[in-house]
């Protein structure tokens, strides 16, 4: 009997030595956020277009019926073209990539721990502004499917003649039945995230103070949008004054004069 | 050594391994991500082709891909192009002539490719069919 619970003792002791916290099939490397509870909330930063606005929300509320995870849009900080990431949460991004093969890629930053610190999506509108792609179900499915690879999801499936899952992680020529995530998907991410740890690699802030924070060289001023809001105008609409906040007190003024009234006019209603 | 001694011993060992695996836990999530460093991975990475991470493309672009990965030495599934815009060079030389070198001074169709490999951005400039390729 002694003897016994000395080998329980020695199995007990080798299996703490060796533990293993994610048993996924469809996990991608076994990468998760490190979180001290569950449910948890990933911030997703919109640095997107307002056309790309809808499908953002429909997959945050998708991966958001997970009993582990919630999702919640933030605004973004970032230059959609670079779409660099912040510490902590996940920058969502579109922009006319050119064509270099993907409609959409994410990519994470995972620390010596495995866990994932930083996220980024981006979506290549090049490919999305034409036929076939520019479709509510294409748009739907790429947006859900890069996203949930940012919670540590992979693919369910990369056959793409089979029958489709009904799955956005499924790789698939018919986007129409794979616009969301199925049942199975909810299940991975239960198994994933059963554990939890001891710390966080979440943003517990809409920024983390002193990095992650926009950068003066982020700011692409060849877009309006990146301009910020305006705080002056001329008395003849000719000239104004944007001001964009970098965070940390950090401002970048946009001086501009007009080429003529419609323009002025037209970007003092965007 | 009686039995009651050995099992408090493995007892305390395994108490000890419990905080160390937690302190070793905590200790590698303080050292946050570094916001420069290049993404661990990508879901590009080694995409089959015909995926939505791995669509046809232009032969310029499969050129460029394969020359970065002969010239970094990784796996041309690890490439990941970041763009591929259309452009039009200046010269034969893609607007990137070497001293002393003679560039045919036409306009020559091409693409610029932007790519990532082994954390390093490498941007290349290309004629038409990704028959030239430069680094710029």
């Amino acid at each position: 009997m002694k003897r016994k619970v000395l080998y329980l003792l020695v199995v007990f002791a080798l299996v703490l030595g060796t533990v293993s916290v994610v048993d996924a099939n469809h996990s991608w490397g076994s990468y998760h956020w490190a979180r001290t509870a569950n449910p948890f909330t990933l911030k997703l930063g919109d640095n997107l277009s307002p056309s790309w606005d809808p499908f953002l929300r429909t997959t945050s509320n998708d991966w958001s019926l997970s009993s582990v995870i919630n999702t919640t849009i933030i605004g973004g900080l970032k230059n959609a073209r670079t779409c660099k990431p912040t510490l902590g949460r996940a920058e969502i991004c579109n922009y006319k990539y050119g064509r270099n093969g993907w409609l959409g890629i994410a990519s994470i930053w995972v620390n010596g721990g495995g866990h994932i610190t930083q996220g980024i999506v981006k979506v290549n509108d090049t490919y999305f502004n034409s036929a076939p792609y520019n479709t509510t179900a294409w748009k739907n499915l790429v947006m859900c499917q890069e996203v949930g690879h940012i919670f540590g999801l992979d693919h369910q499936d990369e056959d793409f003649n089979n029958l489709p899952l009904g799955t956005c992680m499924d790789y698939t020529n018919d986007p129409i039945p794979n616009q969301h995530p199925n049942a199975h998907d909810y299940e991975m991410l239960e198994g994933i995230y059963t554990h939890l740890d001891t710390t966080t690699t979440l943003s517990q802030t809409s920024t983390f103070p002193g990095r992650g924070v926009l950068e003066p060289r982020d700011v692409n001023l060849d877009e309006i949008r990146e301009w910020g809001k305006q705080i002056k105008k001329s008395s003849n609409r000719r000239s104004s004054m944007y001001e964009k906040d970098l965070g940390r007190g950090d401002r970048v003024f946009t001086f501009v004069v007009w080429a003529d009234q419609e323009a002025s006019t037209d970007n003092r209603e965007r | 050594m009686n039995m009651k001694v050995i099992a408090i011993i493995f007892a305390l060992i395994a108490v000890g391994m419990i905080f160390w695996y937690l302190e070793e836990i905590r200790s590698r999530d303080s050292n946050r991500g570094n916001y420069d460093s290049p993404p661990t991975a990508t879901s590009a990475d080694n995409a089959p082709l015909g995926s939505i991470h791995n669509l046809p493309v232009p032969e310029a672009v499969i050129q460029a891909k394969i020359y970065a990965a002969t010239n970094v030495g990784i796996e041309l599934g690890k490439i990941i192009v970041l763009t591929a815009y259309e452009k039009n060079w200046p010269d034969g030389c893609l607007g990137l002539a070497r001293a002393d070198e003679f560039c045919t001074q036409v306009v020559t169709p091409g693409w610029e490719i932007t790519v990532q490999a082994k954390g390093e951005t490498h941007i290349y400039r290309t004629n038409g069919d990704g028959s030239v390729i430069r680094e710029q």
